[in-house]
């Protein structure tokens, strides 16, 4: 899979741009990082929906698995059981793609297998429930492409840490894009960085340079001279 | 504010502190597992519903709650009616409330927003936007819900700039949040373990004791990973 350079037009006065090509093909998991409004869910949006192909953002459009960011709006008004439902349905793509055995694993190493037997309705789930019922899902997709926006947001070190290891198991069958404010998720699963400032793929680079690169590294708590644990 | 023993619905009893002071001008930091609680206790605090036992006496206080989907409380149709609407309903006259929006958005770099449609911000930008709007509320207590969980350093860095301020003016801000790491910010850190607060101490205490919670932050493992990660790039 390719990055080709593009522009696109978001709304007035607000285009996201890509200069030069990238080939994104040797690697296996790609962390999109970048300030807030870079424009990093934007550009995963170019992959994702098929209507934003006309783009021509990327090489190829494979059937992405995809955790959004505000899972809020799609799970409220459905129990587990609903949802697992339409993931299961084979007469959606998505159907055709999930695996529920691995729906099942994962929901067990990520501590909500007892809650999802429950089958409250997911209005009553806690942001962090929510978060692990869809990336159980998310990662129970076979997909050639599985992306994945901000997936550590409301989980804790032990919920992470499960899900590092959910992430390095799914790369090795499906390239991965992880979009994090987090500096330690990228640097837990990733192997390449795609670096967006105003809109713009400012910097790629394999993830090991990253320690050549002050100016992004001054961007994350953490790693420099501010006070931390 | 003083909370007493209280413990939350569907969570067993438990052991910790039987009184908890919301005081005037104080930083709170709630540290806590997923799904120990934390948000369910602030929506507790703002009034939306009743703990399974204890007491809460709220001294006439009013709060403000910052949701941990900022999408879910968003009323008005741009960033800057977004932010107008709170200082108004404050009863501030026009000028007194054009001047705090912009002040606010200031702080929180969020001015080049402010003629932006609601529904054209990223979550990261309404998470900002929401944000000011708390704390332009006339509330005396503000609870923030992961208000820092979509954004960037220099963002973290605004939110907490605005925090200060509204402390200084004698505010009380509980914070809820999942990164340890941002601690220092605070005064005082409380610790949530199932339904209820375990431990209640000086944020300058909690550096030394974050492991006997099990609490571990992201600045220990990044820095062994850039270790690493530095030594294979030569």
């Amino acid at each position: 899979m390719k990055l080709n350079p593009f522009t696109y037009r978001i709304a007035e006065g607000k285009t996201l741009v890509n200069e030069r090509e990238t080939d994104l093909g040797p690697y296996s998991c790609i962390a999109l990082m970048g300030a807030v409004g870079s424009g990093k869910s934007q550009l995963i949006k170019l992959l994702a929906d098929s209507q934003l192909r006309g783009a021509g953002a990327f090489s190829e459009y494979p059937f992405c698995a995809y955790l959004s960011q505000d899972l809020t709006r799609l799970f409220t008004g459905n129990t587990p059981e609903g949802i697992i439902g339409l993931y299961r349905d084979p007469r959606y793509t998505v159907g055709k793609h999930f695996d529920p055995r691995l729906f099942e694993a994962y929901a067990e190493k990520l501590g909500i297998a007892a809650l999802i037997g429950e089958n409250r309705r997911l209005a009553h789930y806690s942001e962090g429930e929510r978060q692990r019922l869809g990336i159980s899902l998310a990662a129970a997709v076979r997909a050639p492409v599985t992306i994945l926006d901000e997936p550590s947001t409301a989980l804790d070190m032990p919920c992470r840490r499960e899900l590092f290891s959910i992430v390095k198991e799914i790369r090795r069958r499906s390239k991965v894009f992880i979009i994090s404010h987090r500096l330690l998720d990228a640097l837990a699963v990733a192997d390449y960085m795609l670096w967006m400032e105003d809109l713009r793929i400012r910097d790629r680079f394999p993830l090991e340079d990253i320690v050549k690169k002050p100016h992004i590294l001054s961007c994350y708590s953490g790693v420099d001279g501010e006070r931390y644990v | 504010m003083r909370l007493y023993n209280i413990r939350l619905p569907h969570f067993p009893p438990s052991e910790g502190p039987s009184a908890l002071t919301l005081e005037k001008g104080s930083r709170i930091l709630l540290l806590g597992a997923s799904g120990s609680g934390k948000s369910s206790l602030l929506k507790l605090i703002a009034g939306f519903s009743e703990p399974a036992s204890g007491a809460i006496d709220d001294g006439g206080k009013r709060s403000a709650l910052l949701l941990q989907n900022p999408f879910h409380q968003i009323i008005m149709q741009t960033v800057h009616d977004e932010l107008y609407f709170p200082r108004k309903n404050a009863g501030c006259s026009s000028a007194e409330a054009e001047a705090a929006v912009k002040e606010t958005a200031g702080t929180l770099g969020i001015r080049h927003l402010l003629e932006r449609d609601m529904a054209t911000l990223s979550f990261g930008e309404t998470q900002l936007v929401m944000l000011a709007a708390t704390f332009l509320t006339d509330a005396d207590i503000m609870l923030l819900d992961e208000p820092t969980s979509h954004l960037d350093r220099k963002a973290v860095q605004a939110c907490y700039r605005c925090m200060d301020r509204a402390a200084a003016g004698g505010k009380t801000v509980l914070v809820a949040s999942q990164n340890p790491d941002e601690y220092f910010y605070f005064d005082t850190v409380w610790i949530m373990k199932a339904g209820a607060v375990q431990a209640c101490m000086r944020s300058e205490d909690f550096a030394g004791k974050h492991a006997e919670y099990g609490i571990i932050p992201d600045s220990s493992l990044i820095r062994r990973r850039l270790h690493e990660l530095a030594e294979k790039a030569v």
